[in-house]
């Protein structure tokens, strides 16, 4: 008779407390909980309400991972530009320096310790688009090297020193770009454009491999998903879900994750897709707060939607995403 | 498919739990109105978990419709340059299944 001894070389272990980190067939027993346990990975990515803002808002962009996120700028309830940025440990958001200029619409790209702001919208007060940019250090932000244009819902991807911007609405009447720039830290370099002008769609990945998908282009909004392989774009398959103002996460061309947003005049979408590099695949989960123009971050295992607009107001609400393919503890039983 | 309603708060962290979105989706709409599958009786236990008050869908519907017409008040007092920003949309109206 086969035995978990004889496959796995050990027996049954008994623990007064669950084994950490959890490794996919374990069994053991609980003698605290007089329970026997086992770990199994999870099939279907599921949503989990994180630490609320502090500040209600949407038309921005966030940075970093799950467990150490920055959400800077935005739109606040009393129609105006904020400069806030407030810090996520996992678990609660705190206070961190403004931005020198507030500012919705921004593009972000960085870690939650350097970051960087591009563009946006500063109304009221002022006119139009911007082309500032500032960089943020962890504490506090300065004034970097402007963008070759004047833009707002651009998107970025990558690090501080090594960051990509691509598409942007220009100012109006409500024109979009395809031009795309990298950045070193200190300057920016025009490099290959995209095929489909837009903005405001879902970002994944870094300088060298990133994932734009969706989106607001001309005349309406598009599901289509563009691959950078670090010089060039390729169009590849389409998002399921046509929309714009969505959250996006992913950390390469071939892993990324599509969230929330919304195709006027419809209501904010709750839906959540899966990018493996080929193909789109809908989650079963879905965000538990339908919203667009929401601020995301983090990797398809391990995402972030926060704030954002649900259905008018703006809303505080945070969302940590657990992808497929997760160890989780189950609880033997006879059923 | 057929749902059931409640009004809870939301407390943040801890509120939906991966474990129970891993068992059935709750989603939630203004006014802190929730919606989960019914004749689900983990998602029944997760409504007693977070202190929740079952609504009929009349109920919810109402609470929700109160909602959207502040936002949709809150959105035509806007002046008229801020309504025609990009992105701007007046809040629709939502009506549960």
């Amino acid at each position: 008779m086969t035995t978990y001894k004889g496959i796995n070389g050990f027996a049954v272990q008994s623990v007064a407390t669950d084994p950490s980190p959890l490794d996919e067939g374990q069994v053991w027993y609980n003698n605290a909980t007089y329970a026997f346990k086992v770990t199994t990975a999870t099939t279907v990515g599921t949503w989990a309400t994180g630490g609320s803002m502090n500040t209600s808002r949407a038309y921005y962009q966030g940075t970093g991972i799950q467990t150490a996120a920055l959400g800077f700028g935005g739109y606040l309830s009393t129609a105006t530009p904020s400069n806030a940025t407030e810090k996520y440990d996992g678990t609660s958001w705190t206070s961190s320096g403004n931005l020198n200029t507030g500012r919705y619409n921004i593009g972000a790209f960085g870690t939650q310790t350097a970051a960087v702001g591009v563009g946006g919208d500063t109304r009221p007060p002022g006119t139009q688009f911007n082309n500032s940019v500032e960089n943020y250090n962890g504490t506090s932000w300065t004034a970097g090297t402007s963008y070759p244009l004047s833009l707002q819902s651009a998107l970025g991807f990558g690090t501080q020193t090594a960051g990509l911007v691509a598409g942007g609405g220009l100012a109006p009447p409500g024109s979009r770009t395809t031009v795309t720039n990298a950045y070193n830290g200190s300057s920016w370099t025009t490099v290959n454009s995209m095929n489909t002008a837009r903005s405001a769609g879902g970002a994944a990945g870094v300088q060298t491999s990133a994932l734009y998908f969706g989106g607001s282009a001309v005349p309406g909004n598009t599901n289509a998903t563009e691959s950078w392989n670090g010089s060039t774009w390729t169009t590849v398959n389409s998002l399921n879900n046509t929309r714009q103002g969505l959250g996006g996460a992913g950390s390469s061309n071939v892993s990324a994750l599509a969230f929330g947003g919304v195709s006027p005049p419809g209501a904010a979408l709750s839906a959540t897709e899966l990018w493996n590099g080929t193909s789109w695949t809908n989650n079963p989960n879905g965000l538990a707060n339908a919203r667009m123009q929401l601020g995301s971050c983090g990797t398809q295992t391990a995402a972030l939607a926060m704030g954002g607009q649900p259905y008018g107001s703006l809303g505080t609400a945070t969302e940590e995403f657990t992808g497929p393919g997760t160890a989780q503890t189950k609880t033997i039983t006879t059923s | 498919m057929a749902y059931k309603y409640c009004v809870a708060e939301c407390w943040g962290k801890g509120f939906i739990t991966h474990s129970d979105s891993s068992k059935y989706q709750v989603s939630g709409f203004p006014g802190n109105v929730w919606q989960i599958p019914a004749n689900n009786q983990d998602a029944n236990l997760w409504v007693n978990k977070v202190a929740g008050s079952f609504k009929t869908k009349a109920e919810a519907q109402a609470i929700v419709d109160a909602e959207v017409a502040t936002a949709q008040a809150a959105w035509d007092a806007l002046p008229d340059e801020q309504k025609q920003q990009p992105f701007r949309q007046r809040p629709t109206a939502i009506v549960l299944e």
